[in-house]
């Protein structure tokens, strides 16, 4: 039975202001900034989860405590299911080396045994229809090619736990079609999905709960259209609240 | 005991920082004609360039000078190229620790396996040139105390690299001596030359680990004797390191990430 289970996590990152260095002290400015607070969830198998709100709320950071990526500095993260991770646009793609040392790096990374790889790596390659170009450096590749390329890359899913974050765009239209019916075709009930993406028709067509974030806050957890509604609501309030700023200000004149 | 956790299951993803290593090397000798022969080829032409003038300026004689400088030279290589080479390790890795959860050993193995091939690549010169000096009959048991002496070698180095490898991450500064303190060290060991007789006890040999570390190999290859002391010292210097590495790790494990 899969599940995640996240227990009161906060987590923050340190980082120097701008430029630091020089100051003969290695922690000299050293800032904190709180990613998460308190969080706590409860996910079950079958929920496929859109994660909602604006940029630094803390979606990324969220995907990756529940990967273990981070650990977080209070909290307690149990995940129960294999877990694929799918973070950003650079999976890790190294342009010198072919789509096909990449792909077979992508399964070794995934400790899959050598026969399931060559299968996986021949399926994609099919798939992906990137033909003879498999063999060529990714460097060569078009911008086009190299978003099949990732792409192929998710397709190696041997997990239960899906956290994808942003990085299925581009494509041109008929690839993304196919994509989407792989995709639809992956997530049977078995399996618990978390999307990050900006992209509302995106999220409508594969998830069916929704997890709203601001500033390293959960604010709600629910039906996905009810917290779209929230989402949006407060994103509007937020617009119209800066539109009216703009139109007080007296004109230059 | 995190650590030897770590190590046991970086090991068993043997396939991964194999492939990554060899796929590393590859690369390395893109579009050269004649590919990783360069290694070798490197080598021979350091050894010999170098053996001509020192073996003159030192008033050796060549025959004994040249194995003695190949011998120092290929195992100084392999040190010298493992610990600049460390700086790096788990900053290339970043990609891959960004996006899931790995042990870190991988990276250490595939940094060493990679120099290993090399150091392997070496002997090929080595062993030749030695037998095309001496003869057969100079091959003796004694030579497997230089195995051992690789052994110990190597072990050093994949304790040195982990943490000199966090080390640089964390601070900056780190890569950028590396380069200039492995020149220096390289300058007053004996690689280049044989340490004058008068001052064989000079504590500026005695306290060097790394005079140490190339005893182990020449002594027994080309004297045929067991240099104890260098054993001891290079086995006390692995412990030292492995229990850097130990202390470190709960430190280091969880945010390595977050330094990169």
């Amino acid at each position: 039975m899969t599940s995640i289970s996240l227990n009161n996590i906060t987590f923050s990152y340190n980082y120097f202001p701008s430029i630091s260095g020089g100051l003969l002290r290695s922690n000299a400015g050293l800032k904190t900034k709180k990613a998460l607070s308190e969080v706590s969830l409860d996910i079950q198998h079958g929920d496929r989860i859109a994660l909602l709100g604006t940029n630094g709320s803390g979606k990324s950071t969220l995907l990756k405590v529940i990967a273990g990526i981070y650990k977080p500095e209070q909290g307690e993260v149990n995940t129960v299911g294999r877990i694929y991770t799918f973070l950003g646009r650079n999976v890790g793609v190294m342009p010198q080396l072919s789509g096909y040392d990449n792909l077979q790096i992508r399964g070794l990374l995934l400790n899959l045994s050598d026969d399931v790889i060559a299968q996986k790596v021949n399926e994609i390659a099919e798939f992906t229809e990137l033909g003879n170009a498999i063999h060529r450096p990714v460097s060569t590749y078009s911008n086009g090619m190299k978003a099949r390329l990732t792409f192929g890359m998710l397709m190696f899913i041997e997990a239960d736990i899906l956290l994808i974050d942003e990085g299925l765009g581009a494509g041109d239209q008929f690839f993304l079609e196919k994509a989407r019916q792989f995709i639809d075709g992956l997530l049977d009930q078995s399996k618990i999905l978390i999307f990050a993406n900006h992209s509302n028709q995106l999220l409508k067509r594969f998830c069916n709960k929704a997890i709203l974030m601001n500033q390293g806050k959960l604010i709600s957890y629910g039906d996905f259209d009810q917290v779209l509604q929230q989402y949006n609501q407060q994103s509007s309030a937020v617009l119209k609240n800066q539109t009216q700023k703009i139109e007080n200000k007296p004109s230059l004149s | 005991m995190d650590l030897i956790n770590d190590i046991l299951k970086g090991f068993s993803r043997h396939r991964l920082w194999k492939k990554l290593a060899v796929l590393e090397l590859k690369a390395r000798f893109q579009g050269a004609f004649i590919g990783a022969f360069w290694i070798v080829l490197a080598l021979m032409i350091k050894v010999g360039m170098l053996s001509l003038v020192y073996s003159m300026v030192l008033g050796k004689d060549f025959e004994t000078y040249v194995m003695f400088l190949a011998i120092g030279v290929l195992t100084w290589n392999f040190i010298s190229a493992v610990i600049v080479t460390s700086g790096m390790i788990f900053r290339k890795a970043a990609n891959f620790l960004q996006q899931m959860e790995l042990p870190h050993s991988i990276f250490v193995f595939q940094n060493l396996y990679r120099e290993i091939v090399s150091l392997i690549m070496y002997q090929f010169f080595a062993i030749p040139l030695v037998l095309f000096i001496k003869g057969w009959d100079f091959i003796s048991w004694v030579w497997l105390w230089a195995l051992l002496g690789y052994v110990i070698i190597i072990l050093n180095g994949f304790f040195v690299s982990m943490w000199l490898g966090w080390l640089s991450v964390r601070f900056r500064d780190v890569q950028s001596l590396l380069a200039s303190v492995v020149m220096i060290i390289f300058l007053v060991t004996p690689i280049l030359w044989p340490p004058p007789e008068q001052f064989a006890d000079s504590l500026y040999f005695v306290l060097n680990p790394f005079y140490h570390m190339l005893e182990m190999i020449r002594a027994p290859i080309l004297h045929g004797n067991v240099p104890h002391l260098s054993f001891y010292v290079s086995t006390g210097v692995l412990v030292f390191n492995f229990l850097l590495c130990l202390i470190f790790y709960r430190k280091v494990k969880n945010r390595l990430v977050l330094w990169l």
